[in-house]
């Protein structure tokens, strides 16, 4: 299975994620490795530019040291990086290649926090989108992209509230109060315009993990 | 006209390449349909990892701060980032590549050493050589040398600003560079060596090496 979660920070990705690798072990009988491990590409947002596991050692430094990065030289590093996950030992039939955010992470959060990328400049992240999606789609048409949401007063509450499985995934995080309502529409607007044909959108607002994971699996199970 | 130059600093590799583009340019009108600044890459030796122009002295504190394992991945992104994935491509020159890193990386930046081959790092990064050699089989190696002494009496009457390599490792070094280069499975191969030798004569020795290796574009270039 290809899949992308994508979506605003707070809004359940890696919750959701958790529970769909406990369901895809589980259906191919095999080993489910709880957290910390994760089955997912999820260092595309700064500051947390690094993987969960196999890290440990450098992980805390790396994460404040990407931050000493100008911007011109941050952009070199975000765009190495999606770029290389796009790499046929990764994307290729029969492997399973789950991100969270990837390519959308720089889109929304590029010009909002790390000083580059910003419409019409070089670099542009948003509409390098288009161009990510078509090689995702040359690649790896069975793509599954999803988009985890919720809305702003409770992405805020969660906020206020230090709500979260993955705390220590929220510290250092750039995202400013106050960006949150942009931000999930910033999301919501780059999963509207999506190319990616298997799609659809989970909202966690209201709803439990259960019923997300279900919600998720309904959807997905039709389009294996 | 394609070539990968690589030899420890001071073997006069950087230079060379600065003749080799004029040559072909004059020779053969290669590299004129692009912008200055990206006929060479020569930006896989840390601290300087961008295009011209040359990063501030800032930045490269910048890089340099850096954990190992993060300068270990955006080395690593950056030489896939320039893996020859589709055909028909430009004329090229980059100047130490995966090479340097190899010599270096565990040298001076603390990362890829003694890492085995099942390392999920070595197992992308052994995979260079063989997608330039598949992937462009035009390419050429040229492997700039130069004698030990020599080295050390460029390096103590013209030192570089931002020096790398260390008097006691010398012999190393080239040794190292023999290795990689005696590894590589690209099959197009020259062998300078600019000991004692000027660049004009550096140059010459290179016109009569490359011509086994022109291609077919290459030489109806040179004859209009």
């Amino acid at each position: 299975m290809k899949l992308i979660l994508m979506g605003c920070e707070y809004a359940g990705k890696r919750t959701l994620g958790v529970e769909i690798s406990k369901w895809w072990h589980k259906k191919n009988n095999t080993e489910f490795t709880p957290p910390p491990s994760i089955d997912y590409h999820d260092h595309f947002t700064v500051p947390w530019v690094v993987h969960a596991i196999g890290h440990e050692h450098h992980k805390e430094e790396s994460e404040k040291k990407i931050l000493d990065l100008n911007p011109g030289l941050l952009e070199h590093f975000q765009r190495y990086q999606t770029d290389y996950h796009m790499q046929d030992g990764f994307v290729a039939e029969g492997e399973d290649h789950w991100c969270i955010d990837w390519y959308y992470s720089d889109a929304v959060y590029a010009p909002l926090y790390y000083g580059f990328g910003r419409p019409g400049e070089y670099a542009d992240r948003w509409a390098g989108v288009h161009h990510y999606e078509e090689t995702v789609m040359n690649k790896m048409p069975d793509m599954i992209l999803v988009l985890v949401k919720a809305s702003p007063e409770k992405i805020k509450e969660r906020v206020i509230a230090g709500e979260s499985l993955f705390p220590e995934r929220h510290e250092g995080s750039l995202m400013k109060s106050e960006d949150i309502d942009y931000i999930t529409e910033r999301f919501q607007t780059l999963y509207d315009q999506s190319i990616i044909k298997n799609k659809f959108e989970i909202d966690t607002s209201s709803a439990t993990v259960e019923d997300s994971i279900s919600e998720f699996i309904s959807n997905v199970e039709p389009i294996l | 006209m394609r070539l990968i130059m690589v030899g420890c600093e001071y073997s006069g590799v950087r230079t060379l390449s600065q003749a080799i583009l004029g040559w072909s340019m004059e020779s053969m009108g290669a590299f004129l349909n692009l912008p200055e600044e990206y006929r060479i890459h020569d930006h896989f030796r840390i601290p300087e990892i961008g295009h011209p122009p040359a990063l501030s002295k800032e930045e490269h504190a910048q890089i340099n701060n850096l954990t190992p394992r993060l300068k270990e991945m955006i080395q690593r992104w950056n030489v896939f980032y320039h893996i020859p994935w589709a055909p028909n491509r430009n004329d090229v020159i980059f100047v130490g590549l995966y090479f340097e890193d190899n010599v270096y990386g565990p040298l001076y930046f603390d990362y890829i050493k003694n890492l085995g081959p099942d390392d999920p790092i070595m197992q992308t990064r052994n995979q260079f050589d063989k997608w330039f050699a598949e992937n462009s089989p035009e390419t050429v190696l040229v492997h700039v040398k130069c004698s030990p002494e020599q080295i050390r009496h460029r390096k103590k009457t013209n030192p570089h600003e931002e020096e790398l390599l260390k008097d006691e490792d010398v012999e190393y070094v080239l040794e190292r560079f023999e290795q990689e280069v005696g590894q590589s499975i690209i099959k197009n191969k020259i062998v300078l060596d600019t000991t004692n030798i000027s660049v004009e004569e550096s140059l010459d020795e290179f016109k009569i090496k490359i011509v086994p290796f022109l291609t077919e574009n290459d030489k109806n270039r040179m004859a209009n």
